[in-house]
């Protein structure tokens, strides 16, 4: 297993460098010239200090040479400095990053367990009452705009029944001391319950949000995974044996069933964790999401790719971790000397 | 299987702690670890803001919303009352020499920076030569100290500028943000751009916290003026308006910026909406290149109803202006006149813009703004030329491309939109941005000798008369050639809760608010 992992890890570097190289490419070609306006040679500036501005950010050098140094620089550490904040970009992300990792494992959290109950009741209880309103639920999770469900949860449950912040990642007013970055353990590990209690009530409705979308594809996914297993002979032989229904569903039918549910959850968490703009931007939550497309807009070309590296750095691994789990679920798949099978 | 079960866990947890190593690492974001858990609500003010501060660093600053949060930590020399008058604020009275070349102020004395240095005529020499050896960092260096030939400390508290030319606003310029004095024991010996700047200013506040998207501050015992009345000051940043709105409700923020016109009212019953008129103007721009003759110009301009219009989209909120420099500043409404809205004059022009141009391109920015943004207005231009039988075609692009488009050369649209809100609150400021000297600021690509002319005689006229006449005159120049048409000064609306009191917005954007207190509910 640890050479598939060597392996997988040295596939890292082709994709990260192709994906860098096409993010770099684009960047330079489509977006607007990042040394005009505000943040970057500055407002008054006329087209001899832009260009001097240019100059000095190596802009003006061929863009394979300025992919060759931005490799060199990325290699060692060192991701650039935003145009806009003039503040080193790895700097940048790793504060923004702790806000979106919290906000992906909670979402994921609240988006798996919902969505695997949802789906296996739904295959047990087959063209049921339950099954169809279910399934209606479910459609109704794939189909709702993002942005549009997240300002309904803060107009009913902040606005409304005061329940939820409306936004935001902890009451400022509560001092927190911050020893990793991330407020649930910063708050647990200084004995701040209050703060950690707040922390969770912030974090509640956007987590629904962002996982609202998620939680509609694992459910789909469980129940047509189920209904597959399900109609499989082993599990015919299962009830033979006089085993409880529960037991059959739970330890020979849930355990096989949930393997391309892994996989869905696996790429959904890679994918959150490169950060949620819509929700981010609603909730006013600080995470890279929010800010990469303020970059973006900014033509702020370094953050744009070092985000870029960073969240594909952050899907390969998930990506990675979820074959690993495959062979913790699934005895039948090993690690041969071929990779996997 | 185990093995397997054991690694992955091993693996997972590895990675877990790694990452909270990484980023626990890199986290700054927090300056104050005491023992105290929360700061009392009814000495804490919270602010939503629509943007997170792009710096706070001092000579860097661009920005109006870092500019807000600063006016509360650092001071600048001079700074405007209500009715835009100089007013003293760290310098206390200041001369112009008689031959214009020289400006000395006298500064207050008995006055501390938070990390308890004096401050004095020293410190402000510093704090300028800072930003004059850091010109390519400082956006404002070169507006501020245009034509400075060398400054003199004439005395523990005097100093002096030398210009090698005449400036009639110099002093003004002293009110700009981005030279608010900072304590040089903060940034002597470092980097403008070093990242562990801690800087200290004279104001009633000092930077207690900053984090992404918040930013802290604490009042200061011995400010000068007196102790403010609010002890912890947040800003937080919350870009979506409903849940700034929500936010206000839920009495989780006092004070929302940013309030959109369609909520003033709904608003209006449960807090105050303050609204305040920035001293600002908005105008729809002809490119002078593509569109050379004036007369074609103004039937252009005479087929939009401007009143209609700005009552439509400001949802009768805001008037539409009637010159181009704020009426705040100098008022002539009553002698200059742009070209009004009138169909029938315009038709007869139709035809000789039919022939200059198959199609006129409205150029707008896609995001929103004031009003809906660039694209309402483009619309509702489009709506009024398509009456007058003119064809028209709409580009939306993002702000970046917007400010490409329509700079210098490479002017790409017949129309377009401009607003400009001052950095120094003289006509000269606003005037200056259609000079052919400034092509990177000058939309239409305006370019009239006699305007250079009346431009040049208002930077060396110091008598207030004079001046009053000479921009009365360029405005005049405007209306008649017509490279402008001025729609609106933009509003920004605030609401905020029963029980703040005393929370003034000036019309540059700043608010003290060390003079703010906040009732107990």
């Amino acid at each position: 297993m640890f050479k598939y992992i060597l392996k997988r890890s040295l596939l890292l570097i082709p994709v990260l460098l192709g994906v860098s190289f096409a993010v770099f490419l684009i960047m330079r070609v489509f977006s607007a010239d990042p040394s005009v306006g505000e943040g970057a040679a500055g407002k008054y500036a006329n087209e001899e200090q832009r260009q001097a501005w240019r100059d000095s950010h190596g802009l003006n050098d061929p863009i394979p040479k300025q992919f060759f140094l931005f490799v060199k620089g990325a290699v060692t550490g060192d991701l650039g400095k935003s145009y806009k904040t003039k503040l080193p970009v790895l700097e940048e992300i790793l504060a923004r990053l702790p806000a979106t990792i919290e906000l992906a494992i909670a979402s994921t959290l609240i988006s798996s367990v919902l969505g695997i109950i949802i789906g296996v009741i739904s295959s047990i209880k087959k063209n049921t009452i339950i099954d169809n309103l279910a399934m209606i639920f479910v459609s109704f999770g794939i189909s709702i705009p993002m942005f549009w469900f997240a300002i309904m949860l803060i107009i009913i449950f902040s606005g409304q029944l005061h329940l939820f912040p409306s936004g935001d990642v902890i009451d400022q007013s509560l001092i927190v001391e911050s020893i990793t970055g991330f407020y649930s353990i910063d708050t647990l590990l200084t004995g701040n319950f209050e703060a950690f209690f707040d922390f969770l009530r912030h974090l509640t409705l956007p987590s629904i949000a962002l996982g609202l979308h998620s939680m509609a594809v694992v459910a789909r996914m469980t129940r047509s995974s189920m209904l597959d297993t399900l109609n499989q002979d082993y599990i015919r032989t299962a009830r033979a044996k006089g085993l409880s229904e529960k037991k059959v569903i739970t330890n020979h039918a849930l355990r096989n069933a949930l393997i391309p549910v892994i996989t869905i959850i696996g790429l959904q968490l890679g994918g959150l964790l490169g950060g949620a703009v819509l929700t981010e931007t609603v909730f006013s939550w600080p995470g890279i999401g929010k800010y990469t497309v303020e970059s973006i807009l900014n033509s702020d070309f370094p953050v744009v790719q070092a985000v870029v590296l960073f969240v594909a750095v952050i899907f390969v691994i998930t990506n990675l971790v979820v074959d690993v789990l495959y062979v913790v679920l699934d005895p039948r798949i090993k690690f041969t000397k071929k990779g996997a099978v | 299987m185990k093995i397997f079960k054991k690694t992955t866990s091993f693996m997972l947890s590895l990675f877990l702690l790694f990452t909270v190593f990484f980023c626990g690492c890199f986290n700054k974001s927090n300056e104050n670890g005491g023992t105290e858990k929360k700061d009392s609500k009814s000495e804490t003010l919270t602010i939503a803001m629509t943007a997170e501060p792009r710096t706070l660093n001092v000579p860097k600053m661009e920005d109006s919303t870092s500019s807000f949060i600063n006016y509360n930590v650092f001071e600048t020399l001079v700074d405007y009352d209500k009715d835009l008058k100089l007013r003293p604020r760290l310098a206390t009275r200041w001369a112009v020499s008689e031959d214009g070349l020289v400006y000395t102020f006298d500064l207050r004395e008995g006055v501390s920076f938070s990390d308890g240095t004096s401050f004095n005529a020293e410190a402000v020499k510093k704090n300028a030569e800072r930003m004059l050896a850091n010109k390519e960092e400082c956006a404002f260096c070169e507006v501020i100290f245009e034509g400075l030939k060398k400054i003199t400390v004439d005395g523990e508290h005097k100093i002096s500028f030398h210009l090698d030319k005449k400036c009639a606003f110099f002093v003004k310029k002293m009110a700009i943000c981005a030279f608010s004095i900072v304590s040089p024991k903060s940034f002597e010996g470092k980097d403008i751009n070093d990242t562990n700047l801690k800087q200290s200013g004279t104001g009633p506040y000092t930077l207690a916290q900053t984090g992404t998207g918040f930013v802290k501050l604490i009042s200061r015992e011995n400010y000068w003026g007196g102790k403010p009345l609010i002890k912890t000051l947040i800003f937080k940043s919350m870009p979506e308006s409903t849940s700034r709105e929500v936010a206000l409700k839920n009495n989780e923020v006092d004070i929302i910026e940013g309030v959109d016109v369609n909520s003033i009212e709904k608003l209006e019953k449960e807090f105050t909406v303050k609204k305040t008129v920035c001293v600002s103007s908005h105008y729809i721009a002809l490119n002078c290149d593509n569109i050379e003759n004036p007369e074609i110009r103004k039937a252009i301009f005479q087929m939009i109803n401007i009143p209609e219009m700005v009552k439509t989209i400001s949802k009768g909120t805001t008037p539409h202006i009637k010159q181009f420099l704020p009426e705040i500043i100098i008022p002539f409404s009553n002698v200059i006149k742009y070209p009004e809205f009138n169909l029938e004059n315009a038709k007869d022009a139709s035809e000789a813009i039919k022939k200059l141009k198959k199609e006129l391109k409205i150029l707008a920015v896609s995001s929103s703004g004031s009003f809906g943004g660039g694209r309402v207005l483009a619309e509702k231009v489009q709506a009024y030329l398509e009456a007058a039988g003119i064809k028209t075609k709409i580009e939306l692009v993002d702000w970046k491309t917007y400010q490409t488009k329509t700079k210098g050369e490479g002017r790409d649209f017949d129309i377009c939109f401009g607003g400009w809100i001052c950095d120094f609150m003289d006509p000269h400021n606003f005037y200056s941005i259609f000079s052919e000297k400034n092509m990177d600021l000058n939309y239409p690509g305006f370019k009239n000798a006699k305007f250079e002319e009346l431009l040049e005689k208002g930077v060396t006229t110091f008598d207030e008369n004079e001046r009053k006449d000479i921009y009365s005159n360029a405005e005049d120049v405007l209306a008649t050639e017509c490279p402008i048409l001025p729609l609106y000064s933009a509003p920004a609306f605030a609401a905020f809760s029963k029980n703040v009191k005393d929370f003034v917005t000036t019309p540059t954007g700043s608010c003290d608010f060390y003079k703010v207190s906040k009732t107990k509910d």
